[in-house]
């Protein structure tokens, strides 16, 4: 059976009228029933004691005149009420002067209350009652009745009673209530129907019939269509935001998705799934892997690790990662995401998937094309310093040349030829020759000509042995800055302990020619630094950029007293530092800033890229380049910062090979 | 219940013979508690009820031995003993004893209109006019009541009395 709470309400109403009615009827009868019970003793005493007044007062004249004949009459007439079973009369000197039914017995007297009363027995009531005239006891008499039976009838009666009542009310309970339910369930029935056909339909345009205005139904019949109302707007203005909601989720440049923070399981993504990986959003959805078996199989492990531990870490995150798109293609993922805690418990990820492949692409491109510009640059670079050996090559050359003019010119006017001139004139007087020698007149000027020839031989041989000198010097210092050129040319990306002194006065010394030729005083303030871990060839390539630009600088300058100054210290514990500057032209501020970039140069002729690669190359070292400078003018001053301990740098674009060094 | 039967025994069959008037004396006293007289048959309220004995008498002591002491109804009792020519309206119950048979209807005329309960022995008693007459009859008192006559009187017999008597008429 259906408990009460899910039955229908016309048969909710139904039972509980006859409850309500029932349970009044039955609180009344049982009532009224416990009232007539505990009535029904003081009813019985009370009739019985009337009757045995009634016989007592009618027994007195018997009693008095001794006729017993009238007093049996008297007593007689008791048979007329059936509850009394047997009454004696008995004179005052305890013999019996009538009686009805069984007489009494001593014993059964002795059950009687003395004098006047009642006593209930078992199942009768005991009646002594005095015959008294004019206040004189006459007699007295003795009733025995049967009220148990009675009661037992009066029970009976009861029960018929009751059950007739309660039949008969309970009928007219129900043909009342099935006539008067009706007035509350048709308008409850019409709204449920109205309620379920809105549920079921979603049809929120639907109103429920109002049969009444006054009462209560009709209030809620109204609240229910005002409340459809209110719902259908709100439904309307929902499925509109939705769509639009929608629309936005649907047409971000990216996939947006929801997934569990543990399985990653997706519980949402957007339509642009379909087009960035061309797969369906419901075949995502219903494979609990899909994400996972789709990642590239070298990136899923670390994807999925590094899901984990942002998961972990609760915050919001982003990483990159190739998938496998519907038609094989590799497409790079950008997933930024958001960790959705509650309670202090992952409940989701919230994200969204950006396709990356072309900037992807395009970075991989830039690194070509950096690495490219790298080379480059160093290639330039070493043109650069090439540029200064021949150029300091050239500067020698040209000692070496006026050199060799020189001795070509001693060579040709040298005093040998009178040397051989005098060897002839000797060999002609050979036979009288020392007549020759101080007769002739000649013949004695012979000595002091050789003496003075001989003087001007030591004097030429002493040039020549000069000259010489100078040559050999001069082509030894040729060797020295071939060899140094060739020292750096080939050598980069080794990463060694180099000594930043020598390594400025290498690229002091590559420029020297040109800083001697304008006259620069070149200033050396060099403190004491540990060895630099770096490229040697960058180093003193940048070095030589700055050098170079320095002197560039001081020969646009019109300042008589042209310095270039170098310093070496440290800055901090980990980083040295090395400063050029000079008080030359100077960099206007509009400059100082482009001074770095790609393709900027103030010089005719300039490629642009020495500065810029010299920055890229001491940041490629961990350190860095800046410049200074007051204005046009007022010199300038760069600095190169350098880590003693270099850093692990991410990017490894040039590998570290080794080379073999060519000595 | 034998004991019992005894008693009623002796009680029945022994008192009548053994003292007829005691018993007659007790129905004179007991007459007087079934009987109402009209107020004015008294000059006070506490004013005794008078029973009259009318010529030879019968009882002796033993009525009097009977109301000694008694009260009915908030009232004494008093025996008077009456003889021929005594003013019989100052009693209320007159027993006429069988001596006065001759003169029962001069008795009459002189009671006539006075509430006075006539009381006798004599044989038709109730018949020739009188109130109430005790008739012995197999032994026991019997009681004959001419109500007519009683009526007359202006008294009331009470109906508990009327059971046990005969009624008789003139």
């Amino acid at each position: 059976m259906r408990p009460f709470r899910d039955l229908p309400i016309q048969r909710k109403l139904m039972q509980m009228t006859l409850l309500i009615c029932g349970t009044v009827l039955c609180v009344a009868i049982v009532a009224i029933f416990i009232f007539q019970v505990l009535n029904f003793r003081g009813n019985f005493q009370r009739d019985i004691a009337t009757l045995a007044a009634i016989i007592a007062n009618n027994s007195t004249a018997a009693l008095e005149f001794k006729d017993a004949k009238v007093g049996a009459e008297v007593i007689g007439s008791l048979q007329a009420k059936p509850t009394v079973l047997a009454a004696s009369l008995l004179l005052p000197d305890g013999s019996l002067f009538a009686q009805f039914g069984e007489p009494e017995n001593s014993a059964g007297l002795k059950e009687f209350p003395p004098g006047a009363g009642f006593r209930f027995t078992g199942k009768y009531l005991l009646c002594t009652q005095p015959v008294e005239l004019d206040k004189k006891q006459i007699g007295t008499l003795y009733l025995r009745s049967d009220y148990y039976q009675t009661f037992l009838e009066l029970l009976t009666l009861y029960g018929m009673v009751i059950l007739g009542v309660m039949v008969a009310s309970i009928t007219l309970a129900v043909l009342l209530s099935g006539r008067l339910r009706h007035t509350i369930t048709d308008p409850i029935l019409k709204l449920a129907e109205t309620a379920h056909i809105v549920g079921e339909k979603k049809d929120y345009s639907l109103r429920a019939a109002v049969t009444s205005q006054g009462d209560e139904l009709g209030q809620l019949t109204q609240s229910f269509n005002e409340m459809l109302s209110r719902i259908q707007s709100q439904d309307t203005a929902l499925s509109l935001s939705r769509q639009k909601l929608d629309a936005l989720v649907h047409s971000i440049d990216g996939i947006v998705w929801e997934c569990t923070p543990d399985t990653f399981q997706f519980t949402f993504v957007s339509r642009q799934v379909q087009r960035i990986l061309g797969y369906q959003p419901e075949e995502w959805l219903a494979n609990p892997k899909f994400w996972q078996e789709k990642l590239h199989p070298q990136d899923a492990a670390c994807a999925i690790q590094n899901c984990h531990d942002l998961v972990a870490r609760r915050q919001t995150y982003s990483y990159e990662y190739r998938m496998i798109a519907a038609d094989g293609r590799i497409v790079w993922i950008h997933e930024s995401g958001t960790v959705l805690v509650e309670n202090d418990q992952p409940t989701a990820i919230r994200g969204i998937f950006q396709d990356i492949t072309e900037q992807k692409v395009a970075a991989a491109e830039l690194d070509k094309l950096n690495m490219q510009l790298v080379e480059t640059s160093r290639w330039a670079g070493m043109a650069e310093v090439a540029t200064g050996v021949l150029h300091n090559v050239g500067n020698v050359l040209n000692s070496v040349n006026v050199s060799t003019t020189l001795i070509r010119e001693k060579l040709q006017n040298s005093e040998v030829a009178s040397l051989v001139k005098l060897v002839d004139i000797l060999r002609q007087h050979d036979s009288d020759l020392p007549a020759f020698l101080t007769a002739d007149p000649k013949g004695r000027r012979v000595p002091p000509f050789i003496i003075q020839l001989a003087d001007h031989l030591v004097a030429e041989h002493g040039l020549l042995q000069q000259e010489h000198n100078h040559l050999t010097r001069n082509i030894e210092h040729i060797k020295e800055i071939v060899s140094m050129q060739q020292n750096y040319a080939h050598i980069s990306g080794i990463i060694e302990p180099i000594s930043i002194a020598s390594l400025v006065d290498d690229a002091l010394q590559i420029n020297g020619s040109g800083l001697s030729r304008h006259e620069v005083q070149v200033v050396r303030q060099y403190s004491e630094v540990p060895p630099v871990s770096a490229d040697k060839h960058k180093v003193l390539q940048i070095l030589v950029n700055l050098v170079n630009n320095a002197k560039y600088a001081l020969d646009k300058s019109d300042a008589l007293n042209k310095r270039l100054t170098i310093g070496i210290g440290m800055n901090g514990h980990n980083c040295i530092k090395v400063t050029v500057s000079d008080n030359g032209m100077g960099i206007p501020p509009e400059n100082l800033l482009r001074i770095f970039s790609h393709g900027f140069s103030t010089r005719k002729g300039g490629h642009g890229f020495g500065l810029h690669s010299s920055a890229n190359a001491a940041k490629e070292m961990g350190g860095q380049l800046s410049a200074q400078s007051e204005g046009l003018g007022k010199g300038a001053m760069f600095t190169l910062e350098l880590p003693l301990a270099r850093k692990k740098t991410e990017s490894s674009a040039q590998p570290a090979v080794e080379q073999e060094t060519e000595t | 219940m034998l004991c019992l039967a005894c008693a009623w025994a002796v009680a029945t069959d022994n008192a009548p013979v053994a003292s007829e008037y005691q018993v007659k004396a007790t129905f004179l006293y007991n007459f007087t508690k079934f009987t109402s007289w009209p107020s004015n048959a008294f000059s006070s309220i506490s004013a005794p009820i008078v029973i009259g004995i009318l010529g030879e008498d019968p009882f002796g002591s033993t009525i009097d031995d009977v109301v000694k002491g008694e009260v009915v109804s908030g009232r004494t009792l008093v025996v008077k003993r009456l003889h021929a020519g005594d003013d019989l309206r100052g009693c209320h119950l007159l027993f006429i004893s069988r001596s006065e048979k001759e003169r029962l209807s001069a008795l009459f005329s002189q009671l006539r209109g006075s509430p006075v309960l006539s009381v006798s022995e004599i044989d038709g008693f109730a018949e020739k006019g009188g109130m109430v007459n005790l008739v012995l009859a197999n032994k026991t008192v019997k009681i004959e009541i001419n109500q007519a006559a009683v009526e007359q009187a202006g008294l009331q017999i009470s109906a508990k009395l009327l059971k046990l008597a005969r009624l008789v008429k003139e």
